[in-house]
């Protein structure tokens, strides 16, 4: 019995032997012995940079709400155009030039889609704030965020030279593409596909003095036509604008134009450049809201969803073979089909990584599945949005006085120095605005 | 009278009351603070207080070379550095001379990285010491890949923290055939290898 003890632990004493040489020569790269200098060699340092301070990130948190306070005090209690643009230069340079853009708010959309979408996918604390605050402040008192705490807003804001009215029709149709962009945006980034926000961000590159030349053209012909057409990317490509935008709808306190009663005289209309302010109507007769109209809504609305819906689920194909893993495993089963296949570093890597290609397979079905489903959401989220927008257009409600679309409206704070109300100087003794 | 007042104040037109469009405002408002609260408590429950860092494993690195090119900087973030403590200090170095050298000496010809970032000194009867000039270093893995191919694999590459921007979704991730740029906590930036210790 004892010697049976023995045998076992010789035997394990060798396995172990066996076991730290073979892993020695496993990993197969320490060919050569490490040198006996005869000299009192010292090994040199490696330097290790640190990353940028955490404290700095819980900085960005706290600047972000700071500005905001401001910027909610400067549009709705202040009313100060000159105080807005400040705090905007700040942004510009806090956010653009010292946190060199990344994560903005913006591109935060990806970060919270894919976090919910992947549990496994960590999203710190920080980047769920960024993404959050703004929009708790627009359900409270607008888009105070987009005004100037947005580094890309504050940029496009300062290019505004000579902004040029657009027609209804154009603000409608072009307003569509941040709905399209968000939805896909979404979809991209919750399948493990793509951050577009990221890859298509003009304005980046300006910040970091790098990027390419596609890119810095994007950026460039963005500021240029900006200076005509006020804010473009805020108003046709920001997805975050559309979350904006509803929070904004239902904002507690609103943006008003004139401090005390509107005496109707355009001025602040002609202000405005993003065609925010609605001009009044009272001639309009209020259509009834009959009990015939809005069944045509409720039946409608479906209909469009699900047309919509439907016309998306045929991009679901032509889309998944963007994302890596599918575009991995349709490259694997055309190669094996092929009899001189060509040296490809991805399949390579890939076979080296020693994952099983049914891993792969089952993985690209996975995703496959998830674009099945996300393309119908997609379209039948557009369809809502498409419909709702009919609604409205089809809708005409009396106003009587000059008011902002609450959702439009980017509390650039411009119309209020236009407000002969709320600036007496800007009216002539004998003006007959005053009398009426 | 009341009237305009009322578009003025519409919060609060009808005498303190709420009227019904402001009361189903109220209402949306409330459930979009819910919703918001909502994702905020999901994405909680896995969230961290810290924050994360883009780094190299350099045990995935396939030396593909797309870390200088992929990158939004110019020249790229991605720097090699040198594990002295595993480098055998050959004299025929596989990550400093071309495959062709005739010469063992510091002839631009003879050298493999393409900008000259490797500095070759002796230090002793044979050994010689090769030091990572990361100035010059563009991140190409050409010395990476010949170290790892003939040497002891001293050399890998990194992503030094004094020169990344953070993107928030890193350009050279999206295109690394092997997955190699991973996250990591940002207190501990770097993967240095530690050989078979």
């Amino acid at each position: 019995m004892k010697n049976y003890r023995f045998f076992s632990l010789v035997k394990m004493i060798v396995l172990f032997a066996l076991f730290s040489v073979s892993s020695l020569y496993s990993t197969g790269q320490q060919r050569f012995p490490h040198p006996e200098f005869e000299t009192n060699y010292q090994f040199p340092e490696i330097s290790s940079p640190q990353a940028r301070l955490l404290l700095y990130s819980y900085l960005d948190v706290v600047v972000l709400l700071a500005m905001l306070v401001l910027m909610t005090w400067f549009v709705l209690k202040k009313r100060s155009r000159l105080a807005v643009f400040w705090l905007s230069l700040v942004a510009i340079a806090y956010f653009g030039f010292w946190k060199k853009g990344c994560v903005c708010s913006i591109g935060a959309i990806q970060n919270v889609s894919l976090g919910i979408a992947d549990p496994a996918f960590i999203v710190p604390v920080t980047t769920l704030l960024l993404f959050l605050l703004p929009l708790v402040f627009a359900l409270f008192f607008g888009r105070v965020f987009c005004s100037g705490v947005c580094f890309m807003g504050a940029l496009q804001d300062l290019v505004i030279v000579k902004p040029q009215k657009l027609t209804p029709w154009l603000n409608t149709a072009l307003g569509t593409i941040p709905y399209l962009y968000l939805g896909f945006t979404i979809l991209f980034a919750a399948t493990h596909t793509d951050f577009l926000i990221c890859r298509f961000d003009p304005f980046i590159g300006f910040f970091r003095f790098s990027t390419n030349l596609s890119m810095y053209i994007f950026g460039a012909a963005i500021l240029i036509s900006g200076m005509f057409i006020a804010r473009p990317y805020c108003r046709f490509i920001c997805p975050y604008g559309v979350l904006l935008q509803w929070a904004s709808w239902l904002s507690r306190w609103k943006i008003r134009i004139t401090p005390a009663e509107c005496i109707n005289c355009h001025l602040c209309a002609n202000s405005c450049p993003v065609d925010a302010i609605q001009i009044p109507n009272p001639e309009v007769k209020p259509e009834k809201a009959g009990p015939k109209k809005l069944l045509i809504h409720i039946l409608t609305l479906p209909l469009i969803m699900l047309a919509c819906g439907f016309l998306f689920s045929f991009l679901s194909k032509p889309l998944e073979t963007l994302n890596p893993s599918v575009e991995l495993s349709l490259k694997i089963e055309s190669r094996q089909n092929t009899q001189n296949p060509e040296k490809d570093i991805y399949l390579d890597a890939f076979y080296a990584s020693g994952t099983s290609k049914d891993d792969l397979k089952m993985e690209s079905i996975r995703i496959q599945k998830q674009f099945d489903i996300g393309c119908w959401i997609l379209g039948l989220f557009l369809g809502l949005a498409l419909g709702i927008g009919f609604i409205k257009l089809s809708r005409v409600s009396k106003t009587n006085t000059y008011i902002p679309d609450q959702g439009k409206c980017v509390a650039c704070a411009r119309c209020y120095k236009y407000c002969p109300v709320d600036n007496p100087t800007l009216i002539k003794p004998d003006s007959k605005l005053t009398m009426k | 009278m009341k009237n305009k007042l009322k578009m003025i104040i519409p919060e609060n037109g009808n005498g303190g009351k709420l009227n019904r469009r402001e009361f189903l405002k109220t209402g949306l408002r409330s459930i979009a603070l819910l919703s918001l609260a909502g994702v905020g408590a999901k994405l909680l429950q896995n969230s961290v207080s810290h924050d994360e860092v883009w780094q190299i494993d350099p045990n995935k690195c396939t030396q593909c070379g797309k870390c200088a090119t992929a990158c939004v900087l110019n020249p790229s973030a991605v720097k090699c550095v040198h594990i002295y403590q595993m480098c055998g200090y050959c004299n025929l170095c596989g990550g400093y001379f071309q495959p062709s050298a005739k010469d063992l000496n510091t002839a631009a010809e003879s050298q493999l990285c393409p900008t000259k970032a490797i500095r070759r000194t002796f230090i002793e009867d044979p050994y010689y010491q090769y030091t990572i000039a990361e100035e010059l270093c563009i991140g190409c893995a050409k010395c990476v890949k010949g170290c790892g191919s003939f040497g002891n694999g001293s050399l890998h590459l990194q992503i030094r923290h004094n020169i990344c921007v953070r993107c928030n979704q890193c350009a050279i991730a999206q295109v690394c055939p092997s997955d190699a740029i991973v996250k990591v906590p940002q207190s501990q930036p770097y993967l240095f290898k530690t050989g078979n210790k």
